[in-house]
Formats: C-alpha cells, structure tokens, sequence
C-alpha cells in the first residue's frame, strides 16, 4: 500500500509521463512521453528511483497537493520550487528543484510557477501507482490512453524517510532558445532563400502550444514544390510548414503521419529544450549534419552521466556547515561527516 | 529505395511504384520483424504509401550504420515470406452529412462544382479500403474517392477538427476517432468509436485491408447512436455486413 496524494488545485495540463510508448506508431499511437526527459532521469536519480519511472508533468503552475494518508518523499524537477506547508498552513519550509524532501500525513506542497522554461515535474520515492496501456505509464490526452489525473494520487510505497535531503547541485537547466537541425527530408522544397530563412533569422512561439507541439511566427517559409506531400512518418522534432508559410515544430504527442513539407528536424540532443519553449519565446535554429548531432548526444550523455547525487546531511543532522560545500557525495563509503578517511580504518 | 532523413534517430525509405508493387516493403517490413521492432535499437515502424519509416533509438545505433542495415535488408537474396494481408472485413458505417458536421461541405461543393446533396452522394456511393492506419490511435486512410472529391488539403490546418468528422483530401477519405488539429475537409461525422483503450491490443476497430461503404443518417439519428454505440457491451461487429 502507498500513500494518497489529494490534488487540491490543478498544475496546469498535468499529465503523468515516463519515457513513452513505443513500438505502436503502426496503430497511429504517439508515443508520448516526458517533453524533459533529462529532467525525469535526474529527478528519479536523486530518488533513488528507475530514471525512467514516470513523473507528474505540468505547464507554467504546478498544483497544490496534500498527503492525505502515509509519507511521501519527492523532488521537483525544473525551473521551479515549491513551499511545504505543516497542517496548520503554516510554510514549514521552502524546497527548490532536485532536492528530496519529506511530506506527512496532513502536510501540503504548494508547487510555484516554472520560472524556467515552461515545464516541471513532481517525482515521488518508489513511483506513483499508474495503470499501464500498451507498456507505457504515459498519458496521451486525445485518447485518453494511461491513467487520468484525478483528485486522489497514489504512491506505490509509502515512505520511510531516508531518502530525503539528497540533492543534485551541478545540474544546471542550460536552456537553449537555439536548437540544432538537421536538414529535414523536403528541405528541397523550399528555395535557396527560404531555407536561409529559416537558418538564420527568428521566430517567435505562439502561445497555443501543447504536448503535440508548437507554431512558430516569423517570415514566411515558401515552397517551391508546394504544401502536399505523400503522408509519411512523422517523429517528435520534427519541422512541418503548412501553406501559410509558418513552421510547426511537433513534439511527443504528435501525430504518427502527416502531409506538410518537412524542411528539418530538431536533433536529439536539443529536443528538451524545444519543450521547455513557451509562447512569446525568440527562437532559432543552426543547421548541422549528422556527425555533430551524434556528438552532441554523446556530451549530454556524458554530463548526464556525471550528475552526482549528493546527500545534504547538514540538514538532518542540524548541523550549519560541513566546513566546505555543505554537500557530501552520497554514492561515496565516507560521506558520513566524521567518518575514517582511507588508511585511518582501525581494526 | 530512396532514403530521406527525419533527424538522427529517424529515416523514411521511399519506394518506386515498381518496387512497391514487386512487394520490396514487405520484405523489408518482415526482415526489420524478425530483427525485432520494440526490442533492441529499433522502436518503431510506419507504413505509409509507398513509403516505409523507420525509427531508432539515438543512443545505441547512429543513422549511417542504419542505412547500410536497410540497404542490407531490401537487396539480400532470397525474399522469403512476405507478409501476410489480412482478409479485409466488410463494414457500414453511419454517417450524418448535415451543415451543422460536415463544416466544408459549402467549401467542397463551391470547389466541386457540384451542390452540396452530389459531394455526398459521391462520398456515399463508393466503397473504401483501409489502405493505412496512422496519424492518430485509430486514424483511418481510405481510398479512393471519386476524382471530384480529390481536393488538396486546407492551406490553414483546424486547430480543432471534432472528434468522428469524417473528411477527404488528396483523393482519400478518413474518420478522425479524436478531436485534434487537420487538414482535411470535413463533410460530415461518424458516430463509430474506432479507438478504445478497454479493448487492450484490439483497441484500434479497424484493419489495413477492411472495406467501409458510409450511410447517410439524420441529425435525430447520430445523436441516438452516439449514445448507444459507447454503452459498454455494445458490440460493433453489428456494423459489419454480411
């Protein structure tokens, strides 16, 4: 049995996310999946969880929750922070993102505006309890597919507490407002000057954006081949220019096919940032080849890999000041303030 | 085959109309199926006309190393069993064609030359294959309509096309099972659920290679079989003729 988790004012669009459902675009099912994904991972090492274990994602504001039954302990994943607040109301105290803390029985979280970018999520020690459809915790609106945020959420455990105060502090958000493409596969449709165009100059993000992707206003992308092309796969990053000229870029609840002319594709590597765009952003593309956009995954991973969980003992032990940081590396033998140094060991 | 890249962890083989119709897809298709789609680095095929997509996971195969496998795939000897066409079942479906639904069909007869009361008749009177499943969960491509009907798609796409509009563009006709933004032609809507989720890995009502005739009902009509058809227990093999 876990905890019960009462939502007492939505995030905005909240949907639980984990890394998507794949393997089922021949049934015209997106794949879904976390607009951050980074931050899912990191969020979920800090917990000690599966880094792809499903997070709650939201756009802009994230809720007000109250544990209703047993202990929950979690991390914010984002721009963003949050207030715990006691039973009486009172801001017991204030939390920013990926540090774990400890909510009770009776206790609330009042998570505040992304500040950063456009999309944060709330992970919990153990995994929310989802239902799964097709191998996939996801949530994809249009079908209803996945487990609906209701009133009532649930944790798998309840937790014991041990987790909290673990933090991870060289995890910067590092937005980028220019991303990398790579050439997409109509890009001759459009002239030698539109595709300098779209190189060089900028657009900005129109505020109906959501999971499906986001429209882009700027100067006109013409094509000289026109605007129907044979329907044909379709994958989140992708750049689609309908005949109004104005570029689309979709992302994780995309359509599977579509018929627009394609003139690039977001690598890899950038497309988180992609989802952290919001309306009213100045955005801009670099086109680069292959080679870099495999390069540049290759450094994120790298990074990523480097992101150390540290435990924030000062905290718990109410201790001010370790004398240096403040933060000790969790995953070392000799984190525990006063513990031997190698070679000290008595026997 | 041609192939176009869709970023670093996707690429879309494009066949010839001679290479398609000698069945190069398919051995293709099989081949990636016995490599195993869904385990491995490969996440996912689409089939779309006379175009196969492929797509990856970045992190365990780089694009290079994928064109040469597929390459690989289509001119190895040998083709084997191809995939099997399933035997299309037969369905009809309701449809109302009224103003209040069908939002272009002042467009489409404006364009036609036809009045209104001939762009339906002409979308009633054929029958359609399913030729694809994709899009959406569900989405249906049918063909083909009459080349009157062939209209190119809206220049703008919808925000919003509801849920059962039934539409047409480039000569092929479609059911969206979802509200969700389009660029087709509405001419009127359906009230069969052609996605549901209860029903696990069935849930998509439609197969590649059924047919499907529409049948013109009224207003009064489609609102009563929206109801019932959502009812649990209904069964919408009723819609399948004999």
């Amino acid at each position: 049995m876990g905890s019960k988790v009462r939502v007492l004012r939505e995030g905005m669009m909240m949907s639980f996310q984990d890394r998507g459902r794949l393997g089922f675009y021949g049934s015209g099912v997106p794949r879904s999946g976390a607009l951050d994904e980074q931050l899912l991972r990191m969020g979920n090492r800090i917990l000690g969880n599966d880094e792809e274990e499903a997070g709650l994602e939201f756009f802009y504001r994230g809720p007000l929750l109250r544990v209703d039954e047993g202990e929950v302990c979690m991390v914010l994943a984002g721009g963003l922070g949050c207030e715990v607040r006691g039973r009486d109301g009172s801001v017991r105290k204030r939390v920013d993102s990926f540090e774990s803390f400890c909510v009770r029985s009776g206790e609330s979280v009042d998570v505040g505006e992304v500040r950063e970018g456009t999309v944060g999520y709330i992970l919990v020690e153990g995994g929310w309890k989802l239902e799964s459809f097709l191998g996939s915790f996801s949530f994809y609106g249009r079908a209803k597919l996945g487990t609906v945020v209701g009133d009532i959420l649930e944790t798998r455990s309840v937790s014991d507490g041990r987790r909290e105060g673990y933090c991870m502090v060289d995890f910067c958000m590092g937005l980028r407002k220019k991303v990398r493409v790579m050439w997409g596969p109509q890009a001759d449709y459009f002239s030698e000057e539109a595709r300098e165009i779209f190189a060089t100059s900028c657009f900005e993000v129109e505020s109906t954006r959501d999971r499906m992707g986001l429209r882009l206003k700027g100067a006109g992308l013409e094509s000289e081949k026109g605007y129907d092309v044979r329907s044909e796969g379709l994958v989140p990053g992708v750049i689609q220019v309908p005949g109004s000229g104005h570029p689309i870029v979709l992302l994780n609840d995309c359509q599977t096919m579509g018929g627009y002319p394609k003139i690039g594709t977001v690598i890899s590597a950038d497309l988180r940032h992609v989802g952290q765009w919001g309306g009213g952003d100045k955005v801009s593309f670099e086109v680069v080849g292959e080679e870099e956009a495999y390069e540049a995954f290759r450094v994120l991973m790298e990074e990523e890999a480097g992101m150390k969980v540290l435990e924030r003992s000062y905290d718990r032990l109410g201790l001010s000041d370790l004398g240096g940081t403040g933060f000790v590396d969790a995953l070392s033998p000799f984190h525990f303030p006063g513990s031997l140094e190698e070679g000290e060991e008595s026997e | 085959m041609e192939m176009l890249r869709l970023g670093d962890s996707a690429l879309t083989c494009v066949f010839s109309k001679t290479e398609w119709q000698e069945g190069k897809h398919k051995v293709l298709m099989k081949r990636l199926g016995d490599h195993g789609v869904a385990g491995g680095y490969l996440l996912d095929i689409v089939v779309s006309f006379g175009r196969v997509s492929v797509y990856w996971d970045v992190r365990k195969k780089r694009l290079l190393e994928v064109e040469e496998l597929l390459v690989g795939m289509v001119e190895e000897e040998g083709v084997g069993e191809v995939l099997e066409v399933s035997e299309g079942r037969y369905w009809d479906f309701p449809v109302c064609y009224d103003g209040l639904y069908g939002l272009d069909l002042e467009d489409c007869a404006r364009e036609s030359g036809l009045s209104q009361e001939e762009v339906v008749r002409c979308h009633e009177a054929e029958e359609y294959e399913v030729l694809l499943i994709g899009f959406l969960p569900g989405f249906p491509f049918m063909g083909h309509t009459v080349p009157s009907l062939n209209f190119r798609r809206r220049k703008t796409p919808r925000v919003g096309v509801p849920s059962g509009s039934v539409a047409v563009a480039g000569g092929l006709t479609a059911i969206y099972p979802w509200e969700s933004p389009g660029g087709w032609h509405i001419l009127g809507v359906c009230p069969v659920p052609l996605f549901c989720p209860e029903r696990g890995e069935d849930a998509c009502l439609l197969r590649v290679g059924d047919k499907v005739k529409f049948r013109g009902v009224g207003v009064d009509e489609y609102r009563d079989m929206c109801g019932e058809m959502l009812r649990e227990g209904y069964d919408l093999e009723v819609l399948l003729r004999e």
